[in-house]
């Protein structure tokens, strides 16, 4: 049953086994898990609940309906950071591209022995990840409807002979109208809002959208209920509903989860939660080529190039809507609607980039969310790396030029121009930088002085108190972290249905 | 969400801002446009936190004001508009990283409504509703009777409005009343489970 604030004009208290806060990756999954064990779930969702065809193509009004602050946040620091999230049922999952990358082994192997991290090796996550693959249909789509950039950033990629693998994607027979970003109005793309909630409803979990939490009751050392309060309704008049639990497991993402616990001053001994965020920074260029594209057809990010990947640099393209796209273009004016005109002609190539540093997540005078962020010099030459390496594959595949996001190189016209790019002083404040992905602020571990919740998402303070989401990572992962997250969710509610029930 | 509006001396500033970033030498821009763009404007400032909208609140008025200090010595609005379009100029090429920040966030909140006008998008050829209603209309005739089976039970599952038997409005007892009922139906009542269609494969 789903229940939004616009059908409550009380305050509703509620007991259950489980109470979940957040739909997204890890707590739709984690939620349908318990929910299908016989566990009575009930799930509180901060964002809106928008389903199927409510989705369009209207880039304004979805990125406000689907975005947290409308895609407005940025981190503190030396650079300009923007930070993309999901805010409605389903999460970040209605709203990404639904790219599926099982966690390298290197990571798993570094976290088992970096955090001693338990069952955590290839061998013990496999029946994991195979379940969740088949819960959200992981497969490649067919090659019709793979979009034309994609086919560019292959062919380029394919010229100089760089390992470029296509990706497989949580979708069945996804049609290309490649409006992930603002969320699959034919409902292919199997995100957590089509796949793992409709499971949980079905087996009696209750979810509340426009509902956030607010209040965590902690009672010596156990957390004995939830209070929220419906968001969407008038300030002076919001109802508010109170849910006793047996365990409550934290979902609402890297930012989001240590902001919960950091207001409610809990699970904290360490002092680690907050600290340790990666972002997996990302950048963008713009290519131009003189035949049409038309990035709005076909699926998106069909191919990723893997040649860098143990650089840490992964390239790959994307559709960006006008809007978007304009707002980074560099001009402005008559210039700006003479490059607009060949927007049917351009090509939005990213690079993502596993970060070396780490930043934090605070409370600003007890109130304002402040997320910090220090770009390093390993980052920023990292950064210019991938950059080039993007224009060069533009080049080769017949770019006639590229507009970089940078002030001192604004274009680059032919593949000889790229030593420009390290010729430039550019510094990091520089860079106009976007990240999908956070990660690690409430990190896992064995040793409780280091890290907030142990191998399977349980605080070292709290016993009935979990987290599953991206903010247990204990390192950057360098991929996209979707099945990640929901492969240790599946793993963490069974070890929450054999040992804490 | 409760929608921002700017007062009538930000609204001021920021058509004038607008006439700035968006002129064209061969069109000539109506009215109705500039309020187009700024009820979008509006509509993007609405979502962002109170913090942001203060501080977008502060930059208007910094533009404002910062043209008295300027060779011109006029308020920007009152700038015409020649002068302003190379005001922005300077601002997008100073060597002062504050100013070149100001103006990199006004030309993409501007620039954001502007591109958001369907007569823009015309202009550049992006018709993405007819491609998403192709696409979808594709997608029935690519899907199995089966699947297609599946998904209508799982959009059943998922609306809203089935549990609530036409109340428009739920009060405690009946929202404690469904909650209990929906967990009740699934494990206790014997075979109610088969009345709920099988929804996920």
């Amino acid at each position: 049953m789903i229940i939004d604030s616009g059908d409550v004009n009380e305050d509703i208290e509620i007991s259950t086994d489980i109470c979940v806060l957040g739909s997204g990756a890890g707590g739709g999954c984690i939620a349908s898990e318990l929910s299908e064990a016989g566990l009575q779930v009930v799930i509180l969702e901060e964002g809106p609940y928008v389903y199927g065809s409510q989705f369009n193509s209207d880039t304004l009004h979805s990125i406000r309906r689907l975005y947290r602050d409308g895609g407005t946040s940025f981190i503190y620091g030396n650079a300009k950071i923007i930070i993309t999230e999901g805010k409605c049922v389903g999460g970040s999952t209605v709203i990404n591209s639904g790219i599926c990358h099982r966690t390298p082994v290197k990571v798993l192997k570094r976290w088992n022995w970096e955090a001693g991290i338990e069952n955590i090796l290839p061998d013990h996550m496999e029946p994991y990840f195979q379940k969740v693959e088949e819960r959200i249909h992981v497969s490649e789509e067919p090659q019709e409807i793979i979009g034309k950039d994609s086919l560019f950033l292959k062919k380029g990629a394919e010229a100089l002979n760089y390992k470029i693998l296509q990706n497989k994607r949580n979708q069945i027979a996804c049609c290309g109208c490649n409006n992930c970003m603002l969320g699959c109005p034919s409902s292919a793309k199997q995100s957590t809002l089509v796949s793992y909630i409709p499971r949980a409803i079905k087996n009696g979990a209750t979810l509340f959208s426009n509902c956030k939490a607010t209040t965590i009751g902690n009672n010596n050392g156990t957390i004995s209920y939830i209070e929220g309060s419906f968001s969407s309704q008038n300030k002076s008049a919001r109802s508010k509903i109170r849910v006793k639990c047996k365990n409550v497991i934290i979902a609402g993402g890297a930012i989001q989860t240590p902001l919960l616990l950091l207001q409610n001053r809990l699970a904290n001994s360490s002092g680690m939660i907050g600290k340790n965020l990666y972002i997996h920074p990302s950048i963008k260029v713009i290519a131009v080529f003189d035949e049409e594209i038309v990035g709005w057809k076909g699926s998106p990010q069909s191919y990723q190039v893997h040649e860098f990947l143990d650089e840490g640099i992964l390239l790959s393209i994307n559709f960006v809507p006008p809007e978007v796209l304009s707002a980074s273009l560099p001009y402005f004016g008559d210039r700006l609607l003479e490059e607009m005109r060949n927007y049917n002609r351009m090509m939005v190539m990213g690079a993502l980039v596993e970060d070396s540093h780490a930043g934090s997540v605070s409370m600003m005078l007890s109130r304002f969310p402040m997320v910090s962020y220090t770009l390093n010099q390993q980052d920023v030459r990292k950064l210019l790396y991938a950059t080039a390496l993007l224009a060069e594959i533009a080049f080769a595949a017949g770019a006639i030029k590229v507009i970089l996001p940078f002030r001192e190189v604004e274009v680059l016209h032919a593949q000889s121009e790229i030593p420009k790019i390290f010729q430039a002083t550019i510094k990091p404040h520089e860079f106009e930088l976007i990240t999908f992905h956070l990660m690690g602020s409430c990190r896992m571990g064995q040793n409780p002085r280091t890290s907030v919740v142990n191998s399977y998402g349980q605080s070292h303070d709290i016993q009935n108190l979990f987290i599953s989401d991206t903010s247990i990572f204990p390192s950057p992962i360098g991929i996209n972290p979707m099945v990640t997250v929901q492969a240790l969710a599946t793993r963490n509610a069974e070890y929450i249905i054999n040992n804490c029930m | 969400m409760e929608k921002f509006h700017f007062s009538r001396h930000h609204k001021k500033i920021l058509q004038a801002i607008i006439e700035a970033l968006i002129y064209n030498s061969d069109v000539t821009i109506s009215s109705y446009f500039f309020d187009q763009i700024i009820e979008r404007v509006e509509r993007c400032s609405s979502s962002m936190p109170q913090i942001t909208q203060m501080g977008l609140s502060i930059i208007l008025i910094f533009v404002e004001y910062a043209g008295i200090f300027s060779r011109e010595f006029s308020r920007f609005s009152r700038m015409p508009l020649s002068v302003r379009i190379q005001f922005i100029n300077v601002m997008d090429k100073s060597s002062f990283r504050v100013k070149r920040d100001i103006s990199r966030i006004l030309k993409g909140l501007c620039h954001t409504a502007y591109l958001n006008l369907p007569p823009l998008w015309e202009y550049i050829d992006y018709r993405p509703r007819e491609h998403l209603e192709n696409s979808i209309e594709l997608r029935s005739r690519m899907i199995s009777k089966e699947q297609m089976q599946r998904e209508r039970e799982r959009d059943y599952l998922m609306t809203r409005e089935k549990v609530y038997n036409n109340q428009t409005l739920l009060r405690k007892e009946d929202v404690t009343g469904l909650y209990n009922a929906a967990y009740r139906s699934n494990r206790s009542m014997p075979g109610a489970k088969n009345r709920i269609p099988e929804a996920v494969k």
